[in-house]
């Protein structure tokens, strides 16, 4: 006869099927494992080519390290140190012959009597100097007087020559001057001030409306400008020219 | 003032389903330990009994025992008891297991445990009816075996075989065990779990040819008898008892009283008239014994032993070990189709 029994407790799901999962499971562990190395070895090579391209970037940046100081020796050279000194020495007169228009304008206007008004001038760069021809208005001839006195005095005029006088008649016809007015004109070398006015040209817009602009005997460009002493400049940059 | 109940309810509802939810493992854990297996035949295969250890490594799909190593174990060392503790002295048994398993190899690892018949209880439970559903057909099962257990039945490991069916009645061969006697033999040697464990005598019935007449079979081993009448393939009772009689001839006259009994009670009671006698005896069954139950019963019992030809490659030591111990064995040879 057969028997049936059996007293042992019967395995649990676990142990029944540990082993049937077994494989499967070590097949898909080991796919991991294989995918796992060669994704390590991938990044190790992408490493490597990195650190590759990272040493040749410090070797280029030794070389340039080493170029800057190569240059800066020979920069330090005493043939090339006054070179450099004499260009400094030139850019600063250069700096200094800068001319601000609206500080003349403004030093003229410091010179003009209450009685006077200044109509005209006009500036010709010639050569190392400035030539500043000045047309000043004024119903009587003491005011003018007193600008030719202030400007023969005035520090940053020189030379002042009075190049022609002219009375007007009243006239009921419109005309440059106004009627019954004396009107003088004059040049003046400008020394400007002995520090210098680091300040660049008045743009065209603000340039006198009464006369237009004139060239020099050298060939260089008068720059006229108007009465009115609200005439701005514009600096590069935005910085005001009175500050400097 | 709502605050402080609704929490302390919700605080009580929460250890409460917790307390179910432990409660709910907990019973589901113990069935899971007292829920036995079908029968299945390791390669290995150890037999514990008071007197002796056998180890056999068979090769189930050809029939044959590889290994057979047997190991005397020290008296006293295990006393098959059904509802108290087996294992008098561990360390003999750990030994003496150590050295018939080594000697045979693990296997596969999963060894088959073969008991004393002392250890178990057996019995034949009729139904009149049986329930569709298994589980409370095995239910119903554990609920008749309660008054033949000496121990809670909820500790028992239950394992039964329909012997007979008719219509809506049937014949049951129910056999239990305590789960913490069986715990002893498992802890004594790893491996027994999720194998095989059986009752020696329960080994031997494959060895029973098939027949209409009633069948008687006597297992002696180490100072217990178990008798058991079949018919057919229906297993109609089983009785196992002590024997405390030591000297040849106390014990043989035991032995045949208690067979003589088996078969008048098959007789009178169960209307099975028992032409065939089979008389297993280890390590070996003397002529006394044999004579007396023969003139016990009316008739000369056969001796089952063990076929040779599963042994055939054994050398010489092992054979003789296995003609003298491995009847079981050849049994679930035997059993495995």
């Amino acid at each position: 006869m057969k028997i049936k029994l059996n007293l042992a407790v019967a395995p649990t799901l676990r142990e029944r099927y540990a082993l049937a999962w077994a494989v499967p499971t070590t097949i898909v562990a080991l796919a991991v494992m294989v995918w796992l190395a060669h994704s390590t070895w991938a990044d190790v090579r992408q490493a490597r080519g990195l650190e590759v391209k990272l040493a040749g970037a410090g070797q280029r940046e030794q070389k340039l390290i080493q170029r800057e100081m190569e240059l800066r020796r020979d920069f330090d050279q005493p043939d090339i140190r006054s070179l450099l000194e004499k260009t400094q020495f030139i850019n600063g007169l250069i700096d200094k012959k800068r001319l601000s228009f609206t500080v003349l304008v403004m030093k003229v206007a410091d010179l003009l009597p209450p009685d006077a008004r200044l109509s005209g001038v006009a500036l010709a760069r010639s050569g190392d100097g400035s030539a500043v021809r000045f047309q000043v208005n004024s119903k009587a001839p003491q005011p003018l007087e007193t600008f030719l006195a202030n400007l023969a005095k005035s520090p940053d005029f020189a030379d002042p020559v009075v190049t022609s006088e002219g009375f007007e008649q009243p006239q009921a016809a419109t005309g440059a001057a106004a009627a019954g007015e004396v009107t003088v004109t004059c040049t003046a070398r400008y020394v400007g001030p002995q520090g210098g006015a680091g300040v660049e040209e008045t743009p065209a817009s603000d340039q006198a409306s009464g006369e237009p602009p004139s060239r020099g005997s050298d060939g260089s460009r008068d720059k006229p400008a108007g009465t009115s002493s609200r005439a701005g400049t514009r600096k590069k940059g935005g910085e005001s020219p009175h500050a400097k | 003032m709502t605050g402080r109940p609704a929490t302390g309810a919700c605080r009580a509802a929460a250890e409460s389903d917790s307390m179910n939810w432990n409660l709910l493992k907990g019973r589901v854990a113990s069935l899971a330990a007292l829920t036995t297996a079908a029968f299945e035949l390791p390669s290995t295969v150890i037999e514990v009994q008071p007197d002796f250890v056998v180890a056999a490594r068979l090769d189930v799909a050809h029939r044959q025992v590889r290994r057979m190593e047997m190991a005397e174990l020290a008296p006293g060392a295990l006393n098959p008891h059904p509802g108290r503790a087996n294992v008098a002295n561990e360390p003999a048994l750990r030994r003496a297991l150590g050295n018939v398993t080594r000697a045979v190899g693990d296997g596969s690892g999963r060894s088959g445990l073969l008991v004393s018949d002392g250890t178990i209880r057996a019995a034949v439970l009729s139904f009149d009816t049986v329930p569709d559903d298994a589980s409370e057909f095995a239910s119903l099962v554990r609920w008749r075996m309660k008054e033949h257990l000496p121990f809670a039945p909820e500790d028992a490991r239950l394992s039964y075989q329909v012997s007979r069916s008719a219509g809506s009645s049937c014949e049951v061969l129910a056999i239990a065990a305590a789960n913490s006697v069986l715990g002893e033999y498992e802890a004594a040697h790893k491996g027994v779990t999720g194998g095989l464990i059986l009752p020696s005598t329960a080994a031997l019935l494959p060895l029973l040819p098939i027949e209409s007449t009633g069948q008687l079979l006597v297992n002696v081993c180490c100072g217990w008898v178990t008798t058991v009448v079949v018919e057919q393939s229906r297993v109609c009772s089983w009785r196992t008892r002590e024997i405390i009689e030591t000297a040849p001839k106390a014990l043989a006259d035991a032995v045949a009283t208690e067979a003589a009994r088996a078969a008048a009670s098959a007789r009178d009671h169960l209307k099975v008239d028992v032409r065939q006698v089979w008389l297993c005896g280890r390590p070996t069954v003397g002529l006394e014994l044999a004579a007396e139950v023969g003139r016990a019963i009316g008739g000369a019992p056969r001796v089952l032993k063990p076929a040779g030809e599963l042994a055939s490659t054994l050398p010489a030591a092992e054979r003789a070990a296995f003609e003298r111990f491995g009847a079981p064995l050849a049994g679930l040879l035997a059993n495995v189709d």
